[in-house]
């Protein structure tokens, strides 16, 4: 029986963390709004607008002005935009006109059923591949050996694999989204501290308790980081894979437009999947976000990154 | 929640200052851009290239379409080289192949090519972009009615009475194309005299046209020879109507830049009579086998039987055959002007081009004056339909 | 004796449990790597006790193997030879070269294993529900007690990340402890702490250690640290590690801060110093490595 303890540790209130704002015990919307004030609040987004008008206007000068060897046959952002902003476009592609958004939602829908399926695929794979040795050993070598194989290659095997036209498209744009999320997702797993592992099997988990607890939760950022770089291939690879069918889509208009000789309509192509790109990559980061909370707050409390 | 961001109101005020000052030079950068931009800014042609003094020894690119048989005097060209009894001493020509007039347009727009041999379409749209490259038409290689200027059906099709029956048909069906190509420009007038609407229009490649009726995933293409004949020769499609069908000409045509005529219109002659060689040479039904053997050792992928049939095949005429395959205009006929105007006209309403063909666009003194010295008339020759025993290949 | 004479409790005062089992012994144990020819002998004939309801403190110079023989209790290494006994229970012996890893022999991590991704409490409760020992509300119940006994009331819904590194050793032990141990492996757990933050760290783990009396096998290289926290102090060769020295501290429980300065500290200190600073020249000859 031990006498008493002259300790008077434990008797303080445990100090949460040191950093200024206090977090505790806030929703996640909060924390988003948060993050986005303290965004706001940062040089960043004017550098981010001084960047694009530097870029702007470089390629102005480059065109238009100056008339730089190899670029003056480019079209410049004048007559881009001119196009772009038209009412009555000459190649009857502008914000204006309705199939430029049937453009985009073709071209969205098709990326979205593509990612989505390989994520679906993707992830549960490397899952695996990450945690069973055994299951890598069977599985990984034809995995690599697949995977250096550009969509454009898969052309002629998907037009004949898949009947109609729209699936060999998806399945073009589904390949190097998957390889990017099962890659990243096997690497996250890989990169689990065994500390982990290792306490929950001391604490009692079974295998499987330990795969759902820890491994899946663990590998959560590696994941939605190959999740970014998967949407991203996505639309890389759509545009070989609207080559396949060719009616609708912004990698249509693309090689369309080239063949057509529209130089404009080309850039207006490239400019618009840049930012639905870059849209769809915002959206997976934030969806990412919401599910780390764990993360979240542990980056708000150190500020932004 | 927010008072426990730092801050006092004085903090709040600086720091809405710096945000306000942030908002204002980003302002003022975006609205002098837009400025600049918005201000009209006057066309500006690219640098001409150089292309030496008159007499002196020239290099030269030729863009060619071995898998475009209509353009053929090109590819009899590179075989016999009749170039060299007439150009400069010392001078060098490199061929280079487009599997699409579409190609060859664009490398000329960025000055890589010299001269082009491609369909009407793509012809027209060469001269359409003065801002860019002024090209010219300079002459024509030949005109037909079913070398672009052909509807092809899967086999299991219904038999039609009639290609206009054929026509009907695809209504409502799927059909692909090579957009930008004469076929294109074809299938769009054709359709829309006869007020039909596919399905779905697909801009295809011919390998990826290939794989579909192998696939059984097109309805109908519209596709040039020789590609046409090869997916018949391989049993994977039927032809049923052309241009004979529904009376609308296809055209090939030569474009050159204006930088090229301008500075050395003595090269432009020089080619000119080689290319009014190679045309008699095509003409002359002697030389069929020997130009289908060209042909195969300038292409890939297609046998020798398919090549000789998209020149000098007989079709029947229930499908759109006709009994001269090819009619070397080499000038610009009345018929051949007639085609450059109502392909023109159609391109801009579908806004394929800005506006119609200048009238300059088209360049007829040099094959006229070449014509007159030679004492020979345009049409220069045809290209017959041989019976299919004239074939003695393997 | 309570240390919170205001909060109350449904469990009895930790005065009246009986002292837990938990006693280890090694008998005989060694750890080879690599083949006969050219591996690594790790652990050499190592014996000593671990006597239950006690800390036994494990001091040696770093790579030594000390780490191997807390992997070898928990279950994560295999032996090579000789045996560990539990009790009276055979863990790893010849003809069970690993013994399985369970919660009755429970690891606190150097740089810390609490799942970053679930909550202190969540973690805290995450032992008993896996094992489905107590239900989900008496988890929360036991845990949200626990926890306020140690000092940890009002972050239970907090993530690891946003308390100090500390606090998380601590959670990690309430966690530990959770599950009725019956002894708790400790690998250097305060090593990457400050020295302040460490000297309260000391204290709290033997308050906790006071309330739960469970057996305690706690590697370091900080020889203070060891004689102030242990009854027992087994002091290690370079590897191959064996005991070479092993003292039973006589410095009365429960102790806090003001022992450093007594007399019979600085006499086992002096004790002791010169045996483990002889391994350490040797272990740095050697040119150990850090694990």
């Amino acid at each position: 029986m031990t006498e008493a303890s002259p300790v008077r540790v434990l008797n303080s209130e445990v100090p949460v963390s040191m950093a200024e704002d206090d977090v505790r015990g806030v929703s996640a919307l909060t924390i988003a709004i948060h993050r986005a004030w303290l965004w706001l609040r940062s040089p960043r987004p004017y550098l981010m607008i001084i960047g694009f008008v530097l870029f702007i206007g470089f390629w102005y000068l480059a065109v238009e002005v100056w008339k730089l060897p190899r670029f003056s046959e480019m079209p410049g952002p004048t007559q881009v935009v001119r196009e772009w902003l038209s009412r009555n476009p000459t190649y009857g592609l502008s914000i204006f006109t309705p199939e430029y958004y049937l453009h985009i939602w073709v071209s969205t829908r098709r990326v979205a059923i593509a990612f989505f399926l390989a994520t679906a695929i993707g992830v549960p794979l490397g899952l695996f591949l990450g945690w069973s040795e055994r299951f890598k050993q069977y599985v990984f070598p034809v995995f690599e050996l697949l995977r250096p194989i550009p969509p454009l290659a898969w052309v002629p095997l998907a037009i004949v694999m898949f009947r109609g036209s729209e699936t060999p498209i998806i399945f073009l744009t589904f390949l190097a989204s998957f390889y990017a999320t099962a890659l990243n997702t096997m690497l996250g797993v890989e990169s689990i501290d065994v500390s982990y592992t290792r306490a929950a099997s001391c604490l009692g988990a079974t295998r499987w308790q330990t795969f759902r607890h820890v491994i899946v939760p663990g590998a959560m950022p590696f994941i939605f980081t190959g999740l970014q770089i998967s949407v991203g291939v996505a639309w890389f690879s759509l545009v070989a894979g609207e080559m396949v069918s060719g009616q609708y889509g912004l990698g249509y208009v693309i090689n369309t437009s080239y063949t057509m000789v529209r130089y404009p309509t080309i850039v207006i192509g490239m400019i618009t999947l840049g930012i639905v790109g870059y849209v769809t990559s915002a959206a997976v980061r934030l969806v990412g976000d919401y599910l780390m909370q764990w993360r979240t707050r542990e980056l708000a409390l150190g500020g932004d990154r | 929640m927010y008072q426990t961001i730092n801050g006092s109101p004085s903090r709040w005020r600086a720091r809405l200052h710096t945000i306000t000052a942030r908002l204002v030079a980003s302002g003022i950068a975006i609205a002098s851009l837009a400025a600049v931009l918005a201000a009209p800014v006057p066309a500006n042609a690219a640098a001409e290239k150089d292309y030496g003094k008159p007499g002196t020894p020239i290099d030269l690119v030729i863009g060619y379409q071995p898998y475009y048989t209509e353009s053929w005097s090109g590819l009899i060209m590179r075989d016999k080289k009749f170039y060299e009894k007439y150009l400069p001493k010392g001078s060098n020509v490199s061929f280079q192949v487009g599997l699409q007039g579409a190609i060859i347009v664009n490398g000329m727009l960025a000055g890589k090519v010299d001269v082009g041999y491609v369909g009407d379409m793509p012809g027209i749209v060469a001269t359409s972009h003065p801002d860019v490259r002024d090209i010219r038409l300079v002459s024509v290689l030949g005109l037909g009615y079913d070398q672009c200027n052909i509807f092809l059906v899967r086999n299991d099709a219904p038999q039609f009475n009639s290609p206009e029956d054929a026509i009907k048909w695809l209504n409502g069906k799927t059909v692909a194309v090579p957009k930008g190509s004469c076929t294109d420009r074809f299938a769009q007038a054709v359709f829309k005299r006869f007020n039909i609407q596919p399905s779905e229009y697909l801009n295809q490649s011919i390998e990826v046209i290939t794989s579909g009726f192998r696939a059984g995933k097109l309805d109908a293409a519209v596709i040039w020879e020789p590609t046409a004949s090869r997916i018949v020769e391989d049993k994977l499609a039927r032809r049923v109507a052309s241009g004979a069908s529904v009376d609308e000409r296809d055209g090939g045509f030569m474009v050159m830049p204006e930088a090229l005529i301008k500075q050395r219109p003595d090269i432009v002659k020089d080619w000119l009579q080689a290319e009014l060689d190679a045309e008699l040479y095509f003409g002359d039904s002697k030389n069929a086998m020997d130009i289908a053997k060209m042909a195969q050792g300038q292409t890939t992928g297609f046998p020798e039987k398919a090549l000789w049939t998209s020149a000098f095949g007989t079709i029947p005429k229930a499908s759109g055959g006709t009994d001269t395959r090819i009619t070397l205009a080499y000038g610009f006929t009345p018929e051949a002007m007639e085609l450059i105007q109502k392909a023109s006209k159609f391109l801009v309403e579908i806004k394929s081009i800005s506006a119609e063909a200048r009238p300059d666009a088209v360049q007829p003194q040099f094959t006229a004056d070449i014509l007159k010295a030679r004492g020979l008339t345009a049409p220069v020759g045809t290209v017959k339909a041989l019976p299919d025993s004239a074939y003695t290949g393997q | 004796m309570s240390l919170h004479p205001a909060a109350t409790r449904d469990y009895p005062a930790v005065s009246t449990q009986p002292i837990r089992k938990g006693g280890v012994r090694i008998a005989d144990v060694v750890k080879a790597y690599g083949t006969k020819e050219a591996g690594i002998l790790a652990v050499d004939h190592c014996t000593f006790d671990v006597p239950p309801g006690e800390i036994t403190v494990v001091v040696g110079p770093s790579g030594c193997g000390k780490t191997t023989l807390l992997n070898a209790i928990a279950g994560f290494h295999s032996i090579s030879a000789g045996t560990i006994h539990l009790d009276d229970e055979l863990l790893c012996g010849p003809q069970r070269l690993k013994a399985p890893p369970g919660p009755d022999r429970i690891v606190v991590f150097q740089n810390g294993a609490l799942f970053p991704w679930k909550t202190n409490i969540e973690n805290v409760t995450f032992g008993p529900i896996m094992q489905g020992a107590l239900s989900r509300a008496e988890a929360y119940d036991k845990a949200r007690h626990m926890m306020a006994d140690a000092g940890l009331r009002g972050i239970e819904h907090n993530y690891p990340g946003e308390i100090s590194s500390g606090v998380r050793r601590r959670v990690e032990i309430v966690r530990a402890l959770m599950n009725d141990p019956k002894i708790l492996l400790l690998d250097e757990p305060y090593r990457a702490l400050d020295s302040l933050t460490k000297s309260v760290m000391h204290e709290a783990l033997l308050e906790i250690f006071y309330k739960n009396r469970v057996t305690i096998f706690f590697i370091t290289h900080d020889l203070e640290e060891a004689i102030f926290l242990g009854h027992r102090v087994v002091i290690m060769t370079t590897r191959p590690c064996r005991p070479k020295k092993i003292l039973d501290i006589d410095i009365p429980h429960p102790r806090d801060y003001s022992v450093l300065t007594t007399k019979r500290f600085r006499e086992l200190m002096d004790e002791t110093a010169a045996a483990v600073h002889e391994e350490a020249i040797k272990a740095f000859a050697a040119g150990e490595k850090e694990r």
